[in-house]
This record gives structure tokens, C-alpha cells and sequence, in this order.
């Protein structure tokens, strides 16, 4: 099944004065894993962040063009921004689990929106998102300690289980292995692609390997431009773009 | 070349450690010789010059058929005569209306009113009972036990005349006048006599009006710094509000007591010297201060917490109550507390309200007439007699001590909210 998950059209997002990205359009595809490379400050983040409206947060913030998820306008008047970041997750760059349980933190998102009718469902959907994020092993024993307390690579996988508990259809990652050492990051790696059946994954990685790894459709960005967009295989054997080309090889970045 | 240099730099970082040292010690000092004066004022009230009086009480004046006390037989018990009869056993040769004045001077002029007291609270039965009591030699005698008063000024001078040194100092022969325990002090509120005067009133007054201006301030000030530091928009209101806050907070607080004698008392019609209205003239007062530290603690808390809550499809309601707050809550309570502080030790604004009166009685209610420990401290120091010199100093260290606490429970809060990652 490949429908279209995502599509933009001429999105532009400015800071202020600043245009951060120019006329992006793109299709995304359900239940792949999608990457979006480019080099510091190319907009790759900020294009991530129209996705699910976490532009909204930030002050000065404007954006253009349109962006449909499931055909439907996300900046339309009758999408409320919440509802939308229930139906797409984020993971953030440094993982950021609330100073709480690791319960609490997995349960937080299914008891802000109801999800669960009893206690013992809540356990339930704790408990399968643990297991889908490959984590419940580990944890299973320590469900009261306090998330923070447990290593990087951890503490990511909480943040993608928090993400699954919501029961998303899409995941945003914005370079969810920046931090995390080789070990770490093949194990969220794994953890991506056993997910994808089931997710739409957009992630935004420095890393080109990553990106060469995980993903099935590569979009390159280049200083506001998304400059090429297509198979990952056929943006890392060849590439159509100059650039991409200069970038892969690592002549700039 | 480099070791030179070295040398310099060394010798300029030990100087610069000096006077870091220098500094901490002068205010160190300070400080000690601060507390050490008021101590060696004040530590004399917390005794108090008593005389035992033996006397014998005939019930059944003073109780109704039923047996119970009967407040208006009580009321109308000569219990002045009882008390100076008492006293006059002891110096027979006392006959003259001028000298049995005099002798009277020794005792408290309360001193029938503390016996009534007394037989009141032990809720005697019929029939006759003999009693000893304790009760409040005058401030002058308390005094001049003390040492206060010193006795080589001539004797028209002395607040205490050498006839009466000699009563008293037979009475302590007789061991009959002592000093002992002010309780008094600890458990009753102002008085004309400074050996009836007491603290409670003024810190139960504090109390209640501390607990109107947290109820009133911290609300508020909270609310308003989520809605500023998350959803103001930034523009010219903003700017405004942001301007007028950080003003208000250099506002002389004499100012805020004017506004509280236009607004709730003029406008409002709220009482009068009442806890609730200096409540709320000290919670506006704290209020920016309480504003002021509660926007930089949220400031303080690391965006990628809240964005995470908004992540998850957390409203920014939710982001802010389940997620920032609880994390900022150390530091809003650390500023609470230092408004709390500033607003325990205010006068100028309660002299406007007129919570700078004579109140006899603890204040039960937010609405009854009461004072608070500074006003009650700048009454005392404003008084003639000596002995509420002491009182107003024993005063001031109840009033340091009653901010310690407050300070320790805040630590104490402050660990308990504290999350560590």
C-alpha cells in the first residue's frame, strides 16, 4: 500500500524577516520511512516541525502553502492543533522524558486524551508500548524509578514509546541519535524499521549512513530548497542533483 | 616572562579573596552585634516580677443557683479590694491615703482583674476557697528587680521612690516577690500595663494576614506569569504589562497602604485595622515580587519538557499545569517566601489601613481588629515606660525567630517539590 500520507505544497515558513524554507513540495508516503538530509540550518527541522504545528509554539513564526495530511489542510480552521499532535508524534533531538516514573511517562499522553477506561487498560498500553519500543525487558522491574535516571539510548526509547502510546499515525523524529553512541543508535534504528510497518516515519538525520540504513524515500535540503527528492537508493548511487551529489560524497556539510 | 605574570595574577586572586572574606566578616558582624544588642535588651522581659497573694474566696457571691459562675456577680466582686487588702496585711504600719496610693503602685494595676481571671478559669464551686496566686508586681517594681532602674538618680527623679524599694525588697525577703516566667507575654495581646501586655495578639494578627496575602498573591501572581511567559503575545500590551509589573515592584509600599484605604475601605466598605484588608494591601504589594521570580523559574525550565507535552498533544494548558509548574514550583516558593518576608515586616501600609491600634483582644476572625508584629513593636518602642523597651526588643527577636521559621520552611518545601535529572 503506498497512498500518500503527507503532501505539501509550496510551504514556506519565515522567522520574522527570515525565510527559513522556500516552496517545499513534497509527497510522503504512509508507513515508510522518509529522511530528511541536509547540511546545518538547510530548514530540514523546521520543515519537520510544520508538520505537526510545533511552529505554533514559537514566536513570529509564519507559514505559507498548504499541508495535507490525509488530504485534509492541518492549517485549515477546523483542525485543532492538539488533536493533530495526537494523530503525529514527535521525538525531539535530546531526549526529554518528564522528571517522572517511567510509567508516568508512557501514560501521560493516553491519560491527557482518555484513552484508557480503567487502570488496568492504561497498564495494557503502557505495557505494548514498552514492548514495541523494545524496552520492556529492561525496564519491565523499574516502572516506578524515575525516567531520567536511566541511560541516553534509554531515555530516547521512552520518548519513542511515549510517542506510540498516543497511538499516532505518524512519528516525526528530528535527529533522534545526534546524542546517543553507535550502540544506541543501531538499536532505535531497529526499533524504526520494525515500527514503520505500522507508522509513518519522517526523520530528520545528519547522519547519511543513517539515512542510507533506515530509509526507503531520501529528501535533500539545501538552504531553505529542498533540492531532490526521491528513492534513498537512487539519491545515494545517483543522484539527478549537482549538490546532492557534492553533499553525499561529502564535499561540503 | 609567563612566571612573572603568574606571580601577579596569583597575588591579585588571593587579594580579590580577601576582600570577598573581608566583606562576608563586616556583614557577619554587624548582623551578630545586631542580634546580640536586641538579645541583651530583650532577654530580661522573658522574666517578669510576680507577688504571691494567699486569699480566701467566698463562692457562693459569686456563682448562680445551679452552681456555675455567674459573670455579672464576678464582675461586680470587688476583686481590686480583695487584692489590696491582701497586700496591706503584709505592711501594717501603713495607715495614710497617700502612702496606701503608693503602696498600691507596686502591684499591677490589672492585678484584680488577673485574680477574677483566675477564679474564673478554675471554675471553683460554692463555699469558701482559699487560693494562692501569682500575680504581676508593676513594671517599675519588675524593673527596678531587674536592675533596670537604676536607684542612685535622686529620688524625685526615680519612677520608684525609696519607700516602695523598701516594700518591694521585703516582699523578695519575705520571698513573696519573685521573678519568674513571663507567660504573660506569650499568651495574651497588648496592654496599657507593660507587665500585662503580650505578643500573641500581633502574631496571630501577622498570621492571619499572611495567610490573606499568600491566598490573595500567589494565585494571581502564578496566573499571571503562565499567561505573560506562554501566552501574551509579544507587542505594545505586553511590553506594557511587563513594564508596569517590574514598576510596581519599586513602588513605596506606603503608596499600596493609601490604595488600600481608598479602594477597600473607602470604596468597599471593608473593615476597618481587619487582617483581611492588610491581607490584601501586602498581597498586591508582593505581588510582583511573587511575578517577578515565578517568570524567571519557568523561564528556567528547560523548553524540551514543555515541547514534549506538546508533542504528545498536550494543550498548552496542560503543558503548563502538569509540566512547567510543578518543575518551577521551587523557585515561585522561593520567591513567595522572600514576599512573604518582605510583607511580614512591613508597617508603613498597615498605619494607613489601621492595623496600628490598640487591640486588647487576640483576633479570632479575618475580619476582627488586630495588629501585626511590626506595628506592634513600633506601638511598644513609642511607649514611655520602661519596661516596654525590653518587650519591644524580646519582641523583635519573636519577630526574626517567626522568619527563620518561615525561611526553613521554605528550604523545606523547596527539597520536598525539588526533581533532580
Amino acid at each position: 500500500m503506498m497512498s500518500i500520507k503527507f503532501r505539501t505544497k509550496n510551504v514556506e515558513v519565515s522567522y520574522g524577516d527570515k525565510k527559513a524554507i522556500r516552496d517545499i513540495s513534497l509527497n510522503i508516503k504512509k508507513n515508510t520511512i522518509t529522511a530528511l538530509i541536509g547540511p546545518s540550518g538547510c530548514g530540514k527541522s523546521t520543515f519537520l516541525r510544520c508538520l505537526n504545528r510545533m511552529n505554533d509554539v514559537i514566536e513570529n513564526c509564519s507559514i505559507k502553502g498548504s499541508v495535507l495530511l490525509d488530504e485534509q489542510d492541518i492549517y485549515g480552521p477546523d483542525i485543532d492543533p492538539v488533536e493533530l499532535r495526537a494523530r503525529v508524534g514527535m521525538v525531539f533531538q535530546k531526549a526529554n522524558p518528564f522528571p517522572k516514573s517511567i510509567f508516568d511517562n508512557i501514560a501521560y499522553g493516553p491519560r491527557i486524551h482518555g484513552l484508557a477506561s480503567s487502570d488496568n487498560e492504561l497498564k495494557d498500553i503502557v505495557h505494548n508500548s514498552l514492548e514495541k519500543a523494545g524496552l520492556i525487558d529492561e525496564v519491565k522491574d523499574r516502572l516506578n524509578d524515575q525516567a531520567t535516571g536511566l541511560s541516553g539510548g534509554q531515555q530516547q526509547r521512552i520518548c519513542i514509546a511515549r510517542a506510540i502510546a498516543v497511538s499516532p499515525e505518524v512519528i516525526l523524529m528530528d535527529e533522534p541519535c545526534s546524542a546517543l553512541d553507535p550502540i544506541a543508535t543501531a538499536k532505535i534504528e531497529e526499533l524504526m524499521n520494525e515500527i514503520s510497518e505500522t507508522y509513518t516515519i519522517i526523520i530528520v538525520t545528519h547522519s547519511m549512513q543513517q539515512a542510507a540504513r533506515v530509509s526507503k524515500k531520501t529528501a535533500f535540503f539545501h538552504l531553505g530548497d529542498l533540492i531532490e527528492y526521491n528513492d534513498t537508493d537512487k539519491i545515494f548511487t545517483q543522484p539527478d542533483n549537482e549538490k546532492t551529489q557534492d553533499y553525499i560524497t561529502g564535499r561540503f556539510g | 616572562m609567563i612566571r612573572k605574570s603568574i606571580k601577579s595574577r596569583r597575588a591579585r586572586e588571593t587579594r580579590l579573596k580577601i576582600y570577598g572574606i573581608t566583606s562576608i566578616c563586616f556583614a557577619l558582624i554587624m548582623l551578630a552585634t545586631l542580634l546580640i544588642s536586641i538579645g541583651l535588651n530583650g532577654y530580661s522581659a522573658l522574666q517578669q516580677a510576680y507577688f504571691k497573694v494567699d486569699i480566701s474566696v467566698n463562692m457562693d457571691k459569686l456563682v448562680d443557683e445551679s452552681g456555675t459562675i455567674n459573670k455579672n456577680k464576678m464582675n461586680l466582686f470587688n476583686w481590686d479590694g480583695l487584692v489590696k487588702s491582701t497586700l496591706r496585711e503584709f505592711f501594717p504600719e501603713v495607715k495614710e491615703r497617700d502612702e496606701k496610693k503608693e503602696l498600691f503602685a507596686i502591684i499591677s494595676a490589672n492585678a484584680g482583674y488577673d485574680l477574677k481571671e483566675i477564679v474564673k478559669k478554675k471554675a471553683l464551686g460554692s463555699g469558701s476557697h482559699t487560693l494562692s496566686v501569682w500575680l504581676h508586681l508593676s513594671d517599675d517594681a519588675d524593673q527596678y528587680l531587674k536592675g533596670r532602674l537604676s536607684i542612685d538618680i535622686p529620688e524625685e527623679d526615680r519612677r520608684i521612690n525609696n519607700k516602695q524599694i523598701a516594700w518591694v525588697n521585703s516582699l523578695v525577703e519575705r520571698d513573696i516577690a519573685k521573678l519568674k516566667f513571663n507567660k504573660t507575654f506569650f499568651t495574651s495581646a497588648d496592654s496599657r500595663e507593660p507587665e500585662s501586655a503580650g505578643i500573641l495578639g500581633s502574631v496571630v494578627g501577622s498570621a492571619l494576614t499572611l495567610f490573606v496575602t499568600v491566598m490573595f498573591a500567589l494565585p494571581l501572581a502564578v496566573m499571571a506569569s503562565i499567561y505573560l511567559e506562554y501566552f501574551a503575545k509579544p507587542g505594545r500590551i505586553t511590553d506594557f504589562i511587563e513594564v508596569n509589573v517590574n514598576n510596581l515592584a519599586a513602588v513605596p509600599s506606603i503608596v499600596f497602604g493609601l490604595l488600600g484605604l481608598s479602594v477597600f475601605l473607602s470604596t468597599f466598605g471593608l473593615p476597618r485595622s481587619a487582617p483581611l484588608v492588610g491581607g490584601l494591601v501586602l498581597g498586591l504589594m508582593t505581588l510582583p515580587t511573587i511575578v517577578i521570580a515565578s517568570r524567571a523559574s519557568i523561564r528556567s525550565i528547560p523548553p524540551s519538557i514543555r515541547e514534549a507535552a506538546l508533542g504528545l498533544g498536550a494543550s498548552k494548558m496542560q503543558a503548563a499545569m502538569h509540566h512547567v509548574l510543578p518543575l518551577a514550583a521551587p523557585g515561585i516558593l522561593t520567591g513567595t517566601i522572600i514576599g512573604m518576608a518582605q510583607a511580614l515586616g512591613e508597617t508603613a501600609p498597615l498605619l494607613m489601613i489601621g492595623m496600628v491600634a490598640f487591640i486588647i483582644d487576640i483576633p479570632t476572625t479575618f475580619t476582627s481588629s488586630a495588629t501585626a508584629m511590626p506595628v506592634q513593636i513600633y506601638m511598644w518602642s513609642d511607649s514611655a515606660e520602661r519596661a516596654f523597651y525590653e518587650r519591644s526588643s524580646l519582641a523583635i527577636l519573636f519577630l526574626v525567630a517567626f522568619l527563620i521559621s518561615m525561611n526553613l520552611l521554605a528550604v523545606m518545601l523547596r527539597k520536598k517539590f525539588e526533581k533532580k535529572w
